[in-house]
């Protein structure tokens, strides 16, 4: 059940890259979020809302991971302390609960679902690896707000491991995998499951005008035909989505 | 805190039905009710419409589906519904859960395949009303609107008036050279209520890469950007037709809502606003209430077609 509510922004920090880490004062949504669900964000001016995935959760309140791409991320990211946002959440379905020791991997600004999927793995003392990728070292998330122990990639070896996202899956023992970043990786992450046999969660993003399932704009072909990505996914089973996966 | 001096009757008819207040949710926008009943207590507002429900399913236009503008969004959903075996079986039995009006929304692609739709629907008891979504393509006419012809509008009321004992709104379609003559062809033939506006056609786009940035191409546009054409429709519509008329169009606030009301709605629908702010139809309802403290009005009735020209 999604709350409607008017949250009081705590802080706003960058966090590298045109990034910024924002908490907000939101105990109902703060309590009952999974990872891989999102919130519609206000963005003060615009028409809709934007959907923006939570990033950790602690005590009353949640943080969103933003980068800024266009005018409602720019708005969204220039919030300031004490200001108030209307957000309704959480919404969609999170991964699934009952994979055991997954690999985590983020291309880019799609790291931030996993940041609160690693969180909840770590209180639950579960074991995981997380794989982050950015192009250039410049464009690296800073450090405090990555999940522990993240093994980074970047295109030109800037940064850690030299190549992509999946370059560096290649190299891990096979275990089921939660992604989310651009749907060329998400597509190549799912052939690696294939191979490996095993289940890969991927997060999907669409345009949404209301992101609680009732408009119908931000469907995605699956293999089931239209499906809703705010309210039957963001997160889809791969095989859902492409052939020559399972 | 009310004193019995402050009291304000916010309810409504239109026809034989009754509405606690003049605020629903518009077609489209709400899905069947059933999503902002998690959010809200949906027995606050007046009623809701449906989305539209078709005699086949329909799958929908190829995404992406929707695009922000200035001041509104544009959409190309392509009617996408279950159908109506479907909805019979599997969403009609639940919409007596829903403590409100139910403004039942359906299209067809022929004055046939609307009399089946509506004789299908009108055995749900939990159906107060039956809207009539004219925006849609009439097959036999080469695909024009059956909300672009008086006399096709006349025909389909005429028969279907002799189907059904539910309530019949006509939602027009906004895309027409003389709104009038459409609004009086339903009045005079049948027609309970006239529902105003539905959206407006409308393209976007982006300049980089040539493509249209809808994948219909072309869509419907909602929101703020309507709101004006939709005060002049209603006014316009007024003053010819003694039915009540439904405004809809950009209501994103209580002074939207009361123009409309102004220039002659009874009751209203609120549709893609509502995305921005799920308590939007609660604020407006309150804000009712005082504009009528505030003009001295008792009732919101006294508010319907009172600008002063
Ligand atoms: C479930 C979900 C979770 C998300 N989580 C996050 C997050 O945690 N952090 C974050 O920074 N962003 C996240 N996004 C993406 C974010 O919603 C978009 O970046 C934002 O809506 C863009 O708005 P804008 O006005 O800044 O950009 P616009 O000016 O609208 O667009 C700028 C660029 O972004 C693309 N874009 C616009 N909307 C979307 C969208 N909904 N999804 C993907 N691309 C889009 C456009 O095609 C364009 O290339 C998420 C999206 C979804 C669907
Ligand atoms: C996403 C979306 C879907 C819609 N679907 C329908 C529909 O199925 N049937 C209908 O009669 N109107 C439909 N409409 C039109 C609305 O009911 C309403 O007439 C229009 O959006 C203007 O109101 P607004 O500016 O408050 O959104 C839809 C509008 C939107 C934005
Ligand atoms: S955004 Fe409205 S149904 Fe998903």
């Amino acid at each position: 059940m999604p709350f409607e509510i008017e949250g009081i922004v705590l802080g706003n920090r960058y966090a590298g890259n045109n990034t910024v880490w924002i908490s907000i004062f939101a105990p109902q949504i703060a309590r009952t979020s999974l990872p891989g669900q999102f919130v519609m964000v206000e963005a003060v001016g615009k028409f809709l809302r934007r959907p923006i995935s939570i990033a950790s959760v602690s005590g009353g309140r949640i943080f969103l991971l933003i980068r800024i791409v266009g005018d409602g991320t720019r708005i969204i990211a220039s919030v300031r302390r004490n200001e108030k946002l209307k957000i309704l959440g959480p919404l969609g379905n999170g991964f699934p609960e009952n994979v055991q020791n997954p690999i985590l991997v983020g291309g880019g600004i799609g790291i931030a679902p996993l940041i609160f999927a690693s969180q909840r793995m770590k209180e639950n003392g579960e074991n995981f690896v997380a794989i982050y990728g950015e192009r250039t070292a410049d464009d690296i998330i800073w450090g405090d707000f990555l999940p522990e122990n993240v093994q980074i990639c970047t295109d030109d070896g800037s940064a850690g491991f030299r190549g992509t996202t999946v370059d560096l899956l290649k190299k891990q023992n096979p275990a089921p995998i939660f992604a989310c970043g651009p749907q060329p990786m998400l597509k190549a992450i799912s052939e690696i499951a294939y191979k490996w046999n095993v289940p890969a969660y991927i997060l999907l993003e669409e345009r949404m005008a209301c992101g609680f399932g009732v408009c119908q704009g931000c469907v995605i072909k699956t293999k089931n035909g239209y499906r809703r990505v705010c309210t039957d996914g963001p997160v889809f089973a791969a095989t859902e989505i492409y052939e020559n996966t399972r | 805190m009310s004193s019995a001096s402050s009291y304000v009757d916010l309810s409504i008819s239109i026809g034989k039905i009754f509405l606690k207040n003049p605020v629903m949710l518009a077609s489209g926008t709400a899905g069947f009710g059933f999503e902002f009943a998690e959010i809200f207590d949906i027995s606050q507002i007046g009623g809701i419409a449906t989305k539209t429900i078709t005699s086949e399913p329909r799958e929908g236009n190829p995404p992406p589906r929707i695009f922000e503008t200035p001041s509104g969004m544009i959409n190309s959903i392509g009617l996408a519904n279950p159908g109506i075996d479907k909805f019979m079986e599997e969403i009609a039995p639940r919409l007596k859960n829903l403590p409100t009006r139910i403004i039942l929304s359906v299209g067809g692609t022929s004055i046939d395949d609307f009399k089946y739709i509506v004789e299908t629907v009108s055995e749900i008891s939990s159906v107060d009303a039956i809207e009539l979504n004219l925006s849609c393509p009439n097959v036999k006419e080469g695909g024009i609107h059956f909300g672009r012809s008086a006399e096709t509008i006349s025909r389909l009321l005429s028969e279907l008036r002799l189907i059904t004992e539910k309530p019949l709104w006509a939602k027009l379609s906004p895309q027409v050279t003389d709104i009038v003559e459409l609004g009086t062809a339903a009045a005079d033939s049948g027609a309970d209520a006239i529902v105003v506006i539905n959206t407006l056609p409308a393209m976007a786009i982006d300049i980089e890469t040539k493509k249209p940035r809808l994948g219909a191409i072309t869509g419907g546009l909602s929101g703020n950007a309507i709101h004006p054409v939709a005060v002049s429709m209603i006014y316009a519509l007024h003053s010819a037709v003694d039915i009540p008329i439904i405004g809809v169009g950009g209501i994103s606030s209580t002074e939207d809502a009361i123009e409309l009301m102004l220039a002659g709605a009874t009751a209203l629908q609120i549709g893609s606003s509502a995305f921005a702010d799920t308590n939007l139809p609660l604020k407006i309802i309150d804000g009712i209430g005082k504009y009528c403290r505030r003009q001295r009005f008792s009732s919101a009735r006294e508010i319907v077609g009172a600008v002063e020209i």
